[in-house]
């Protein structure tokens, strides 16, 4: 079986979302949780790299002509889904953040008058 | 008739070398001066409570729009009847404040324009007329300089022009509650400090007003 260059740079993706999930993982930044759907997601990502006609049932299924369309769709479709959830997770946290540095602010300034 | 109690608000971020000096040509002319210092990495705090402001300070830096509503809300707890922005960099004259207070007589806010002259660059001249004329056809209000920070208004306008922006985009965004709401509004000449370094925004952030302008109006 040969492979041709694109698809071992695909693998080697695949492995390195993997590690870094472990990485994560270790460091406690990553719960369990979210550590094997990203190492889900990596190793999924290096098999298709690799064997790319693995996907051709589900791509004829769904009447696509190349199984690379089918990918190409979904990895659109996860990262708009990622994007989005991440800039909703950000907004929020935005919003939070400047409540809480106006809290502070005020309370301190009350603290500063009170021992005047 | 009595006076109305005025309170300027000056939004701050490393301002050491200005700071106090804002602060002292601003207090013969308000009731209260309340700097927020926005996570200066310099003696700004320091140096305005020392000429006499009451000051707050915010731990990280989080936008001219956040240290003015931080502002807003001290100076709402302080009774304050009418509020009055100014910039913590100098531009802003406090000797205009009494014609900001006249003409809220009148008015529900009152916004300022400078006279755009040679000494101002050419593309902040130019950014400024773009957004200028973004807002008159987005929103139908017609002001000569939209992007000028020194502006004025009573308490009770603060909730209808409340902004959600942390950063310079609330100029636009004072600009365009003020429209929604119909209030009654009005803008008198000032004085343009300029000084040896043109502080302002960047033409990025004319892009990103823009942008948000457009946003603004889809959001109705």
């Amino acid at each position: 079986m040969v492979f041709i260059g694109i698809q071992l740079v695909g693998a080697i993706f695949g492995l390195a979302l993997l590690y870094f999930a472990f990485l994560n993982f270790k460091r406690n930044e990553f719960t369990a949780k979210e550590f094997a759907v990203w190492s889900l997601l990596g190793i999924l990502f290096a098999l298709l790299s690799l064997f790319p006609d693995s996907i051709y049932p589900v791509a004829e299924a769904i009447n696509l002509q190349r199984p690379l369309d089918m990918f190409i769709i979904l990895g659109f479709i996860f990262l708009i889904t990622v994007i989005f959830y991440v800039y909703t997770v950000m907004r929020t946290t935005q919003k939070k953040m400047e409540a809480l540095v106006r809290k502070l602010a005020l309370d301190k300034r009350d603290d500063r008058r009170r021992k005047q | 008739m009595r006076k109305p109690k005025t309170t300027a608000v000056i939004p701050a971020h490393n301002e050491a070398r200005l700071i106090a000096e804002v602060v002292r040509l601003t207090v013969p002319y308000v009731d209260t001066v309340i700097v927020v210092d926005d996570g200066s990495r310099d003696s700004t705090f320091e140096e305005a409570r020392r000429a006499g402001a009451d000051v707050l300070r915010h731990v990280v830096n989080m936008g001219k729009g956040a240290a003015l509503k931080t502002g807003c809300e001290h100076a709402l707890r302080q009774a304050a009847e009418i509020i009055v922005f100014l910039d913590a960099d100098g531009q802003h004259d406090p000797r205009d404040i009494p014609d900001f207070i006249q003409e809220l007589k009148h008015r529900d806010i009152v916004f300022a324009y400078r006279r755009f002259d040679r000494r101002m660059p050419l593309v902040f001249r130019l950014g400024n007329q773009l957004i200028n004329t973004a807002i008159r056809v987005l929103f139908g209000i017609r002001l000569r300089d939209t992007q000028c920070g020194f502006r004025a208004f009573h308490r009770q306008v603060y909730e209808k022009i409340r902004w959600r922006a942390a950063d310079y985009v609330i100029e636009s965004e004072i600009i365009m509650h003020t429209a929604k709401r119909h209030l009654n509004y009005a803008e008198i000449p000032i004085k343009t400090v300029y000084h040896h370094s043109y502080k302002g925004t960047t033409v990025f952030d004319g892009l990103r007003i823009l942008l948000n302008l457009v946003l603004m109006k889809l959001r109705g």
